[in-house]
């Protein structure tokens, strides 16, 4: 009891307890400076393979090889060589004692620039309905360009898009011309390379009218390229990573706003071509949101559009949460508010790849560098907690 | 420390507690150096990330603000694909760039 109550014992105690406190402290910022240190020497290992990419890209492949002395002791050197299996390039990475690997496509080009905006017009095109909102103007030659003719059939995105003989018969007074296909909910198969997918969909392609959204779950990027019109007859729910576009183009027939909303070429239409009309009588890039004769109240719609000829509105108001893009312009059908409200895409396209389907502009560039083997780490490791 | 121990007791608990005191200051300063240099590597890295996210976006030029995050400047190089972030200027500590072919 008297040991207990002796002045040393009790300030050697209370020195023990301050300096544990103090240690403690000590060694946990320690122990967050080792795994600041790690998320360092990761992100000098991204940054140096960055540089390392543009430079093997900017150089046709000839500056293969790079050595950057960071100092504080972190030294990354890099080594590409282009993988023939997936056409890709690797970058053997050397950081420290870490050994990465990275790798990247060598893109032809960027997404267009146009895919950053929301809603955007040719400049020939005439004026869009008052309750629009105000469009980028561009030169024609500027709007989005599909890279590719129809590819081989089934597709990749198939099981989603099945042919329906009965559709337009069903919500047009007169059916089509073309053949008719039915968009259904589902899932996009995903790939190894997380590349997008073109559906090519030779006719007309229909969302049939519905209160519920149409929902699909989309791995990748999908783009719908219709060689006909399409149309969208209830909202489009996507869940994932993977973005849907709709493109339509003007194949085999002509382009005309359909005035009087019949979905089919008549007397006080417009045309919005030189020619006379001819081909198929539904017309030709056509896309409709909502169905001409259903007509809906509120649309919502996860899609990007490329319109190739008119875009009809046959709703109170519709919402398109990605961008669009109009050759000729835009019709409100009669009896409809016809309000559009375009959301666009948040993040810029040109850095997360090319969307897949439509032409690259610019120099060629290395696509976004993708970390093998470990998987996406994160940028440095989280601070334990204390 | 209780006033019925002897003298001698007295002070070596007295230089005891004062050796411990200058010890835990030293460590405390060294430590809270230490997470403040942390706090602000935590930070520089965030904003690498966030830059590095998107650099479409960056303007041509040094980033002054992920100074000391590495012995090198970092600079936005427009290059013919693109804006890309590179490393700028010999390290604080005799560092060298070698591209070879």
């Amino acid at each position: 009891m008297r040991r207990l109550a002796s002045p040393v014992f009790l300030a050697a105690c209370f020195a023990a307890m301050s300096a544990s406190i103090v240690l403690a402290r000590g060694v946990v910022a320690l122990r967050d400076a080792r795994a600041i240190r790690a998320g360092v020497e990761l992100a000098a290992a991204r940054l140096v393979a960055e540089q390392a990419a543009h430079a093997y890209v900017d150089s046709c492949g000839h500056r293969a090889c790079t050595s950057v002395d960071l100092g504080h002791g972190i030294d990354v050197s890099t080594s590409g060589s282009s993988d023939p299996g997936s056409g890709e390039v690797r970058l053997s990475t050397r950081v420290a004692a870490r050994r990465l690997e990275f790798a990247f496509a060598r893109l032809p080009g960027a997404t267009s620039p146009v895919f950053d905006l929301r809603l955007v017009v040719a400049s020939d095109a005439p004026p869009l309905p008052a309750d629009w909102p105000t469009p980028a103007v561009v030169a024609r030659d500027d709007l989005p360009r599909l890279a590719t003719a129809a590819g081989p059939a089934p597709g990749p995105a198939a099981a989603l898009v099945q042919r329906d003989p009965g559709i337009a018969l069903l919500r047009l007074p007169a059916g089509t011309d073309r053949d008719d296909f039915v968009l259904g909910a589902g899932n996009l198969e995903p790939t190894a390379d997380a590349g997008g997918a073109v559906q090519f969909v030779r006719g007309n392609l229909w969302v049939d009218c519905g209160p519920e959204p149409l929902r699909l779950s989309l791995p990748r990027d999908l783009t719908l390229v219709v060689a006909g019109n399409a149309y969208l007859g209830r909202s489009i729910a996507v869940a994932g990573p993977g973005r849907l576009t709709i493109a339509t183009e003007v194949a085999d027939g002509v382009a005309f706003a359909d005035v009087d909303g019949n979905g089919r070429w008549s007397a006080g239409d417009q045309l919005r071509s030189d020619d006379t009309f001819s081909g198929p009588m539904e017309g030709a890039g056509a896309v409709y949101l909502g169905l001409p004769r259903e007509g809906a109240e509120h649309l919502c719609f996860d899609v990007g559009l490329v319109v190739g000829g008119e875009l009809h509105l046959a709703a109170e108001r519709a919402l398109v949460r990605g961008p669009v893009a109009l050759s000729f312009g835009g019709t409100v059908l009669p009896g409809r508010r016809g309000r559009l409200v375009v959301a666009g895409w948040g993040a810029p396209l040109h850095e997360t790849g090319l969307l897949p389907g439509f032409a690259a502009v610019g120099s060629p560039r290395p696509g976004p560098l993708r970390l093998r083997g470990g998987g996406d780490q994160p940028l440095y490791v989280a601070a334990p907690t204390r | 420390v209780t006033a019925s121990a002897p003298r001698g007791e007295r002070l070596v608990a007295c230089g005891l507690l004062l050796l411990c005191a200058v010890c835990c200051l030293v460590l405390a300063r060294g430590a809270t150096a230490l997470e403040l240099a942390n706090a602000r590597r935590r930070e520089q890295l965030d904003l690498l990330a966030r830059l590095s996210a998107c650099p479409q976006r960056l303007q041509p030029g040094p980033v002054p603000e992920l100074d000391g995050l590495f012995a090198r400047r970092l600079e936005v190089l427009s290059t013919g694909s693109g804006p890309c972030l590179v490393f700028r200027g010999p390290a604080s500590d005799g560092g060298r760039e070698v591209a070879r072919r």
